[in-house]
């Protein structure tokens, strides 16, 4: 559906993104997970045709993307970064604005509308208009005049930044909903938590390329880390903790403010080891926690900085 | 796809605030305070008759000529008016304002009563006859007093000058007679059927201004519809509706919507102050339609580079627009003419100045050829204007967002 091959952007000096490679399949949700600056951005904007570039191809349902693809940009639906609604429309108004320009059909349209009200549960607030709505509503309304013509494909860029709790799991709960009805989804984030929670497939990038691509289980399967371990044991000799750094199975292991933290390596379990040492030493015992490993860890280990730097 | 872009941002034109203040409020205020300051003007330039008070007294009544020469100035039908006695001595006020007579004679009974009228400033000075001779009265130096004083003296030498004919060779008065008629060896012909007055180019150069302010309209339409100036932009961008399109439906609802506002302007300038724009309303909302399409184009045009601040954009339209504004006569009567002789490219390129010179033409000429001449260089303003951006709209991917 979505073919990116050795795209290459730059900004002056600055590559942007350097020799991007991207396939997205039918009906899936994939992921674009980096760090700000990683170049998410920049590759939608590119495969969008809004961004001019200097090297690369972009094929969208096996057609060139060009900025006359008029035929492939009607099939599209993009929700921007940046809430791209009118303060002087109300909600319903601008939904049916951004709806209007892809379907003319007065009546269809008018269904439409109130679908994506509904979907987005707008359909209250039809009448207000978008500055007096919180930062959750608004970000609603952008993923409803994003999608309130039913594209097959949707671009989603970073659609939660700045959305409470409790709204970013509303739109993650409708993403998922559209991709059940048969949209295949393209979701830029640096929230982890958020791509592991949806994307079937995910890509991580850095400095405009590829890092690492996969489920999420391929991707963390790429990496020596298996689960982590925090384990609060007040008074933890020196020596046994060099006893725990030479068990099998573990990879590094620390003592830092009475917690034990330590890493196994992938596939081992070592944690009743652990435990048994530490319960022969008579030491006591309190709170243990058991992590599998996160995309961060896979970030950090591949490129050696944390996600959110 | 047109009648939803075109509807919407009509909604959205007439939901702005900002808009609404600088295209239809402001005008509206600032042609309130044009016509309190102006009539106030135009009284002071209005010549009145001057108020003076004669002494009917014995001598008077005696001096048949005199009589007849001040009833003469006072009024041109005098001769027709009735004379009554009213009461405090004064017997009658000969005439009114309306009638444009050099004198406004109150006659009096007695001196007494007419020196409590000076005193009171209803008068500006008493004519009474002393030994036979006119003898002016006045308590203050000023322009009536002047013209009364020189109309006695212009009086006294004529009457003289025939008495001196009568009493030397009487036969010569039938052929003297032609001297004392002032000749007139030119003639004021009007070319119009107006009078030609300089306040009604204030108002013009203000319809002139709320044209150019439609560049507001104008940058609005480029930033929303730019993917490098806004988000909805980018959004609007990636849709299958063509920008070109997109800016020709946006265009035309910003002309249409300046346009409405203008009239609302105009019906107020013109029906509520009562300014005179000629004879049909028809030419001038044709100037006002083209005018206001010129100024979208101009806003359009100055927003579609990248490299500008929104700010800088926005100065730039508001300087703009006063200085052509300035250069049409909005703040200095005149200066229209003045920058025509010494600078006629800079007129002729001055949409302001075509403005308010093709609705003056309506206002004074009672031809079309300058008014169309006028309406032409508008045209070809605002086609040079749209195609320019039309020709930067169109490039359709940007190197940055």
């Amino acid at each position: 559906m979505t073919e990116v091959t050795n795209l290459v952007k730059r900004y002056k000096d600055l590559i942007a993104l350097d020799h991007f490679n991207l396939s997205v399949k039918d009906g899936e949700i994939f992921g674009l997970l980096g760090p700000n600056g990683s170049g998410k951005t920049t590759a939608i904007n590119c495969i969008l045709s809004l961004l001019k570039y200097d090297k690369g191809e972009i094929y969208l349902f096996g057609k060139p993307m060009t900025p006359e693809s008029y035929d492939i940009k009607q099939k599209i639906g993009v929700v921007m970064q940046n809430v791209a609604v009118f303060n002087e429309l109300t909600v319903a108004e601008n939904v049916d604005y951004f709806c209007g320009l892809y379907v003319g059909d007065q009546k269809k349209r008018r269904e439409l509308v109130e679908e994506a009200l509904v979907f987005t549960s707008l359909q209250d607030y039809r009448k207000f208009r978008p500055r007096k709505l919180s930062g959750g509503l608004l970000r609603r309304l952008n993923i409803a005049c994003g999608i309130a013509h039913k594209p097959e494909l949707i671009f989603l860029d970073e659609p939660t930044v700045a959305v409470d709790p409790q709204s970013r799991n509303s739109i993650l709960e409708g993403i998922r909903r559209l991709n059940q009805q048969g949209a295949t989804i393209v979701y830029t984030s640096h929230y982890m938590e958020e791509v592991e929670q949806i994307c079937s497939r995910i890509m991580i990038m850095d400095h405009g390329h590829e890092v690492a691509t996969g489920t999420k289980e391929e991707l963390k399967s790429m990496i020596r880390t298996g689960e982590k371990l925090t384990i609060e044991v007040p008074g933890l000799p020196e020596a046994l903790l060099q006893q725990i750094r030479k068990l099998d199975g573990i990879l590094t292991a620390s003592y830092d403010g009475e917690k034990l933290l330590a890493s196994c390596r992938i596939g081992d379990h070592a944690i009743i080891e652990v435990l048994d040492l530490l319960r022969k030493n008579r030491l006591v015992l309190g709170r243990v926690f058991s992590e599998p490993p996160t995309l961060n860890d896979v970030f950090l280990e591949i490129t050696g900085k944390q996600l959110r730097d | 796809m047109f009648w939803n872009c075109f509807s919407k941002y009509t909604l959205m034109a007439l939901r702005t605030r900002s808009m609404i203040w600088w295209t239809f409020l402001f005008p509206v205020c600032l042609s309130t305070l044009f016509y309190f300051t102006f009539s106030s003007i135009d009284a002071t330039d209005q010549f009145h008759s001057i108020p003076v008070a004669v002494v009917r007294d014995q001598e008077m009544e005696q001096d048949a000529v005199f009589l007849q020469v001040l009833e003469a100035m006072s009024a041109p039908e005098s001769s027709t008016r009735k004379v009554s006695e009213t009461s405090d001595d004064v017997l009658t006020n000969h005439s009114s304002e309306e009638k444009d007579g050099l004198l406004s004679v109150t006659w009096t009974a007695s001196v007494e009563s007419a020196q409590e009228l000076l005193e009171s400033g209803d008068i500006t000075g008493i004519i009474r006859l002393e030994n036979g001779l006119p003898v002016l009265s006045v308590t203050e130096n000023g322009l009536n007093q002047t013209i009364l004083k020189s109309f006695l003296d212009q009086y006294l030498q004529m009457r003289t000058a025939i008495q001196d004919i009568l009493a030397e060779n009487p036969l010569a008065i039938l052929s003297a007679s032609s001297m004392f008629q002032l000749q007139e060896y030119t003639q004021e012909v009007s070319i119009s059927k107006n009078e030609a007055t300089y306040t009604v180019n204030y108002y013009y150069a203000l319809i002139a201004m709320i044209c150019l302010y439609g560049a507001f309209y104008g940058m609005s339409v480029v930033s929303a519809l730019q993917g490098n100036l806004s988000p909805q932009g980018a959004l609007r961008s990636v849709s299958p509706y063509s920008r070109s399109r997109q800016f020709l439906a946006d265009m035309a609802s910003s002309i249409a919507t300046h346009f409405i506002i203008l009239i609302l302007v105009l019906l107020y300038i013109r029906y509520v102050l009562r300014i005179n724009f000629g004879s049909s309303m028809l030419p001038v909302l044709l100037v006002c339609l083209i005018g206001g399409a010129v100024g979208v184009s101009f806003g359009a045009l100055i927003t579609v580079p990248a490299c500008l601040k929104a700010g800088m954009k926005e100065a730039i339209i508001v300087c703009g627009s006063l200085i052509c504004s300035f250069f049409s006569g909005l703040m200095m009567s005149g200066i229209n003419y003045t920058v025509a002789q010494k600078a006629p490219l800079f007129a002729m390129l001055n949409p302001c100045a075509r403005i308010t010179d093709a609705l003056y033409c309506l206002y004074y000429y009672d031809g079309y050829d300058r008014y169309f001449q006028n309406i032409a260089i508008l045209a070809v303003m605002f086609l040079v204007m749209t195609s320019i951006t039309v020709y930067f709209i169109r490039r359709h991917q940007y190197e940055s967002i």
